[in-house]
């Protein structure tokens, strides 16, 4: 199972990140969770990068922190998508959506005429 | 803990716990973990491991956040402070606009004050301070020579080629260069004909002037001669005329008559070292030794002084023995001055910078009043603000940001205003005043005005300000506003004073020369000049005067609707000839030397007096042999200068100065005495640069115009008198019909022409009025501040008088008897200031005493009125008290 899992591109994260929260505001855990359900646990997150990257979102403003009560009754810091934030989750997912029709068309392509 | 909106409080939390945060927020996550592993059947243990592995690098995750922490923590204290800024800036402006008249009345002053002292300070800055860019400007000295006429000296032209000789041997300058202006001329390219105000310089003043050609060349000294004529035209003259076209340079043109090159165009920025001629359109170029009227430049070596340097020009000119101009047997010093000496404005600009100074300083005053006066009103409100927990620096920084807007939207009407001033200034600028034209208008006056009400801000601010929040609140809040209403009392009643005052002096000042100028509106001329017009004919080449003399009368014989006419060499109020004369008798020789004043010569027909309606004192007028038998005619004064007996008829007399010099001057013999004629109504120097008359005293002498008058005038002044007004035109016709070639003739108004001499002392009293009546509003504000605040103040001890009984009558005597002690005051010390600083200007009162009782009178009761009026709205407020509120209100 462990051979499955692939090793998050920074850049993929962000968009997944931004994605997760684009439903509503949660905090860090669910998040994560988030992640692992829709990719079917072939997207492990660690956690020494899935915080650092949400602190960094933060500060770019794309999504806003605030600290409530989680369902256990206990503190925890939530976060949601900021307007600019949503603006930016279209900005990466049209680049991510081209990166990968170039990747496939590469994949797919049929081996190179000599000239 | 004070109220702040949550999200400020989580920052201020995150700012001291960031750290203890990231922690939380990653012990969250791990133990929300481990109770999904134990609910999915996992031991606490295995969860706990299986946790462990999965984590990673957590102490450098937990670095980063906490470094992303501490910058997101700085962005928002500076967003903070932002915010901040913004909630004053808000809350500035609400509270103004809450009181629109307040706001409206202080913003008025700021504007006022600020811009007419934007105004002033930028002419004082373009003459005064930065007049000429010249490299080394400060060394830079005019060189003339003059000589001194009793109170009056005359500028003499230097000898010819003076220039090159100083620039050549002198060892005490490092370069001079001669520059002046001159006149206007027709200059002719091809079919394109345009009128120019022209300037002569030598080659060497482009460099001297630290200048260039931004097209063509500046010809070298020994190319330029007196034939072939070379012109350097300006920058403004090219573009205007010729649409920057470089093919012009090269090409010949006719300037008066003369053909001359264009040999290159000169940048907008060159200048002549002279404010009082228009700019030049076109430069000719005059060989160093050519015998040019202009002054000479001079730029000393560093650490020479102008004493040393002069001595040894000086001594230079007398050796070199070059040809003069103007042999007179009198000294003539040559004298080394800045070029910004020579203004004529400068007196009276120093003058007005400092009053319009002074004016600033009450307008500041003033708003600081205002503030304060208000923020008595609103002591209250501060105090409870402030006990429901605003920092006092807090409200320190309100109040500043209240005066900082406040000032901010006052200086940008005070820009307006003071672009307004210049122009209106530029409108009134009499034509002598040719100075203000180099006044700039744009960038200029915002910097001014920007530096001005950054000041202001500053000094009201500072006033007004401080004082409001640096009381104890909480006192106030518990005793009222009472006890704190002695505190600078005596301190607000004395400015207010010192404003009163000082628009006292200035309203003397204006209202001594309005008083002037009435006088000399009214001065009787000597004779009756209404409807009198002189038109001056120069004499063609190939006739005698005499005979054109005939031919003028002849042809003025058939204009229609002319009461009579009269032909002389000149007439009053246009150009002639002023000598400088010291007249003898053959009993009492005088000295040439001795001459103090000068003499206008008048050469007229016999019929001169009778038409110029001006009666024979003594004597007899002239006849047909007058001119023969060398009889003169002289005005009373010189009469009384002659003859201080009063027997002149008969007497024979002669001007010394001119038998001095050696021609040969006949004995005349005075045969009647006539008025004097005033021929400019304020003191003044005649085109020849000395004195020939004093207010209303001239001295006249009076010719008798020759038959055959061949050595006689150049020229042929017709003097008509009309019956109907419109006639100017018809007689502008005439002069066509008289001169088919050559210049237009000027139709002179006599009258017009003599009053012209008014416009200098017109444009000084506008200009005094103008300031003395912004004075007057301020002073009026500022009493207007102070007597609100005092009524405020007494709110309570009002009602109790009211009552105790106190009628409404007399409550408005004692609010307005407030005011008019005051204004007392101040009127009475600006009474005496004014006595000892009308002294500026005494020379600009002709026969009015400046201690004229009609000046200090209508001054005093406008200044009592004016304050009583600014009485009005407080007293309304104070007699409009409702005794039972106002003794309950505190």
């Amino acid at each position: 199972m462990a051979d499955a899992n692939v090793e998050v591109l920074r850049g993929t994260l962000d968009l997944l990140i931004l994605k997760a929260l684009s439903f509503g505001s949660m905090h860090g855990y669910a998040v994560a969770r988030w992640i692992e359900d829709v990719a079917d646990d072939v997207l492990r997150i660690e956690e020494g990068t899935l915080y650092p990257a949400l602190h960094r979102l933060e500060t770019k403003q794309w999504i806003a922190a605030e600290w409530g009560v989680s369902e256990n009754n206990r503190r925890a810091k939530y976060y949601a998508l900021t307007p600019k934030g949503r603006v930016q989750l279209k900005v990466e997912r049209a680049t991510w959506t081209r990166f990968a029709g170039a990747v496939f068309a590469a994949l797919d392509a049929s081996k190179p005429q000599a000239t | 803990m004070t109220k702040i909106p949550a999200w400020r409080r989580y920052l201020t939390f995150w700012r001291t716990n960031i750290a203890a945060d990231v922690d939380d927020e990653l012990r969250f996550h791990t133990e929300m973990r481990i109770k999904d592993h134990v609910a999915r059947g996992m031991t606490e243990a295995e969860a706990q491991r299986a946790v462990t592995a999965r984590l990673g690098d957590v102490d450098s995750a937990k670095a980063e956040c906490v470094e992303l922490g501490h910058v997101r923590a700085t962005h928002a204290r500076q967003a903070n402070v932002i915010d901040g800024l913004r909630a004053d800036v808000r809350y500035a402006v609400r509270s103004l606009g809450r009181a629109p008249a307040w706001t409206a009345v202080a913003l008025l002053t700021i504007a006022l004050g600020v811009g007419a002292t934007t105004t002033v300070f930028s002419v004082a800055d373009a003459l005064l301070v930065r007049p000429f860019s010249y490299p080394n400007a400060s060394r830079v000295f005019l060189a003339r020579r003059q000589f001194v006429i009793g109170p009056n000296t005359v500028p003499v032209s230097l000898p010819f080629g003076i220039s090159r000789v100083w620039r050549e041997r002198a060892t005490t300058i490092e370069d001079a260069a001669l520059a002046g202006s001159g006149g206007q001329g027709r200059l002719i390219l091809g079919s394109d004909t345009a009128t120019v105000i022209l300037g002569h310089i030598d080659p060497e003043f482009v460099v001297f002037a630290g200048s260039r050609p931004i097209v063509g060349h500046v010809p070298r000294s020994n190319e330029v001669t007196e034939e072939a004529g070379m012109l350097l035209l300006t920058e403004q003259f090219w573009r205007r005329q010729y649409g920057a076209s470089p093919d012009v340079v090269g090409k010949t043109v006719r300037l008066m008559d003369n053909s001359s090159t264009i040999a290159g165009v000169l940048p907008a920025s060159f200048m002549l070292p002279d404010f009082r001629s228009a700019r030049a359109d076109v430069f000719q170029l005059v060989p160093s030794g050519a015998p040019a009227t202009g002054a000479v430049l001079v730029r000393l070596k560093p650490g020479v002084s102008p004493k040393v340097a002069t001595a040894e020009l000086e001594a230079l000119m007398k050796n070199a023995q070059l040809p003069d101009v103007r042999p007179v047997p009198m000294e003539m010093p040559l004298r080394l001055s800045r070029p910004q000496d020579w203004l004529a404005i400068r007196q009276p600009l120093v003058m007005l910078t400092g009053a319009v100074g002074l004016l600033l300083l009450v307008a500041c005053t003033n708003v600081a009043h205002l503030l304060l006066a208000r923020g008595a009103g609103r002591q209250r409100e501060l105090a409870v603000r402030h006990a429901l927990g605003a920092a006092r620096m807090r409200l320190v920084r309100q109040l500043v940001t209240e005066t900082v807007v406040l000032t901010l939207v006052g200086g940008v009407l005070a820009i307006v205003v003071g672009w307004i001033g210049l122009r209106v200034l530029g409108s009134l600028r009499p034509p002598s005043f040719v100075a203000l034209t180099y006044v700039s208008n744009g960038r200029g006056v915002i910097n001014i005005a920007a530096v001005l009400a950054i000041l202001s801000g500053f000094a009201i601010g500072l006033l007004a300000a401080v004082r409001t929040a640096h009381r104890d609140l909480g006192t106030t809040l518990r005793v009222g506003a009472a006890s704190t209403a002695r505190t600078g009392r005596r301190l607000r009643s004395s400015l207010v004073v010192g404003e009163v005052a000082l628009s006292g002096m200035l309203l003397v000042g204006a209202l001594l020369l309005i008083h002037t100028l009435f006088d000399l509106q009214h001065t009787e001329l000597g004779f009756e000049a209404n409807g009198v017009y002189a038109l001056r004919f120069p004499v063609p080449r190939g006739t005698t005067p005499a005979a054109h003399t005939a031919f003028v009368r002849e042809r003025a014989s058939v204009i229609p609707d002319v009461s009579g006419f009269t032909v002389a060499a000149d007439a009053p109020g246009t150009e002639g000839w002023t000598m400088i004369a010291n007249y003898e008798t053959p009993d009492h020789p005088q000295k040439a030397e001795a001459a103090t004043r000068g003499a206008r010569e008048y050469r007229v027909e016999p019929d001169y007096f009778s038409f110029m309606r001006m009666p024979l004192i003594a004597g007899r007028t002239f006849d047909e042999g007058s001119a023969v038998r060398n009889e003169v005619i002289v005005s009373r004064s010189l009469a009384q200068t002659i003859s201080p007996d009063g027997n002149i008829v008969g007497r024979r007399i002669r001007n010394a100065v001119v038998r001095s010099r050696g021609s040969d001057e006949p004995w005349q013999t005075v045969i009647g005495v006539v008025p004097d004629v005033v021929t400019s109504l304020v003191e003044g120097t005649s085109s020849a640069g000395f004195n020939a008359h004093d207010h209303g005293h001239s001295h006249d002498l009076y010719r008798a115009l020759a038959p055959a008058d061949t050595i006689g005038p150049g020229a042929v002044t017709l003097i008509v008198r009309l019956d109907r007004g419109d006639a100017a035109k018809r007689l502008a016709q005439v002069a066509a019909g008289i001169q088919t070639r050559g210049p237009k003739i000027d139709v002179v108004n006599l009258r017009e022409r003599i009053e012209r001499s008014l416009a200098e002392p017109r444009f000084t009293m506008r200009v005094l009025v103008v300031f003395a009546l912004l004075g007057v509003l301020l002073a009026a504000i500022g009493l207007f501040g102070v007597i609100s605040y005092s009524v405020g103040q007494r709110t309570r001890e009002i009602g109790v008088r009211m009552t105790l009984g106190a009628t409404r009558r007399s409550i408005a005597r004692l609010v307005v008897g407030d005011g008019v002690r005051l204004a007392s005051i101040g009127t009475m010390l600006g009474l005496i200031g004014a006595a000892s600083a009308t002294r500026i200007i005494q020379h600009s009162l002709y026969g009015v005493s400046r201690f004229d009782p009609f000046s200090f009178g209508v001054g005093a009761l406008l200044l009592i009125v004016v304050s009583i009026v600014a009485c009005v709205v407080p007293t309304l407020r104070a007699t409009a008290i409702d005794p039972a509120i106002a003794v309950r209100a505190e």
